[in-house]
């Protein structure tokens, strides 16, 4: 069998969210959208971590777009998914629901 | 209506400790959010969050190393200055005898290992940061923070030890001594191990950097100097508050030097910063 290395948990929410927001993908809608998608507010900085991570992984990459007065002068940083990173979340989608599949139940639902 | 003014502090402390090719749009991040209305509990808890997380990564990706360094480094302080003790023990038996004869060779003999003493007290600091920072080489500068902390925890008792007694006048200047020895501990320790991350050679230092490292070791020395002189007479002696500013300008000094090298190894060539430069004079 092939040795695979599926993503963590937040990892692949930051992906998910990453890709939601396709070419929006900075700091800020990036946090925003896991929390108002899951109701579990991250660390921006554990984002950031998170993120670099995975740009280190090559299954993303950043680009550094405008700086505005909103942001103290400060530069967004943009993320993308790479067509590493899109395999990589198809390929854990696809596991996920593979062991989904059969339970004819919810999780911790009564019988 | 006026904009809030920022948390100015914390800002300040994500620039000069972050890491800077994350926190430069991190920053930007936080202060779009605050500007949307985010509390400056928020702000703060942000950035501490953002801080501690290298040390975080640390423990959970290289939990072993990471504390065998931290004990490592606790480890030899202790036995380092275990055997300094033994060692230089019989050099302060009757201290007063160097006042009363400071010429004699058994004077200077002593008067050398007092200032042998101290000196190695210097070379701990640097080779415990050296080992922390050689033991766990994943994340150096967060396992050398926490060494600071741990050598910080371990003079907790000793700081404390003055409330237990009866109230006294000189119980300030005796909290005063702690608190500022072991600002120069963690200053020493820290600048020990910036150096070995980061540099050691002084040319690739910072202009800024360099010239306070020289007013530090200038500082030292002085220090030292004034510390013998003391003891053979030559200058009279002020009581413990000339000895307690000296080493709160040592300790002052040397944290500023530790900032200003944590600062140096934080620096890439941020293109953030210089679409920053660019907004700026945009707007002027």
């Amino acid at each position: 069998m092939r040795n695979r290395e599926f993503l963590g948990q937040h990892e692949l929410m930051v992906m998910l969210a990453v890709l939601r927001l396709g070419k929006d993908a900075y700091g800020v809608p990036i946090a925003t959208e896991i929390a108002s998608r899951t109701g579990r507010e991250m660390l921006q900085g554990s984002v950031y971590a998170i993120l670099e991570r995975l740009e280190s992984k090559r299954l993303i990459t950043s680009r550094l777009g405008e700086a505005t007065p909103q942001r103290g002068g400060r530069a967004k940083r943009y993320f993308a998914l790479t067509a590493e990173g899109h395999r990589q979340v198809r390929e854990t989608q696809r596991a996920l629901e593979a062991l989904w599949h059969g339970l004819a139940k919810p999780v911790g639902a009564k019988p | 209506m006026n904009p809030r003014p920022l948390p100015r502090a914390a800002t300040w402390l994500l620039e000069r400790l972050g890491h800077d090719s994350r926190f430069e749009p991190l920053i930007g991040d936080l202060v779009e959010q605050f500007e949307a209305g985010r509390s400056r509990g928020w702000y703060w808890r942000q950035t501490i969050g953002a801080l501690a997380n290298p040390v975080r990564q640390g423990l959970r990706t290289h939990a072993a190393s990471f504390i065998v360094a931290v004990l490592a480094g606790c480890a030899l302080t202790w036995l380092w200055q275990l055997g300094c003790s033994l060692a230089f023990q019989s050099v302060y038996v009757n201290l007063a005898d160097i006042k009363k004869h400071p010429w004699t060779s058994a004077a200077l003999l002593r008067l050398l290992g007092i200032q042998a003493n101290m000196a190695s007290e210097y070379a701990l600091y640097f080779s415990s940061a050296w080992l922390v920072t050689r033991v766990h080489r994943a994340h150096r500068r967060a396992a050398l923070v926490v060494f600071a902390a741990a050598l910080v925890a371990r003079n907790l008792p000793s700081m404390a030890q003055p409330f237990e007694g009866s109230p006294d006048t000189r119980i300030v200047v005796s909290v005063a001594t702690h608190v500022i020895l072991t600002a120069l501990t963690v200053a020493c320790t820290l600048v020990g191990g910036l150096w070995v991350i980061r540099t050691k050679r002084i040319a690739e230092m910072g202009y800024r950097s360099r010239l306070v490292a020289i007013l530090w070791i200038a500082q030292n020395l002085v220090t030292g100097l004034l510390f013998a002189a003391c003891r053979v007479g030559e200058v009279s002696y002020r009581g413990s508050m000339g000895y307690l500013s000296l080493y709160a300008a040592e300790a002052g000094c040397g944290l500023y030097l530790a900032i200003l090298l944590w600062r140096e190894h934080s620096v890439r060539p941020a293109a953030g910063r210089l679409a920053r430069v660019a907004s700026r004079s945009d707007r002027t």
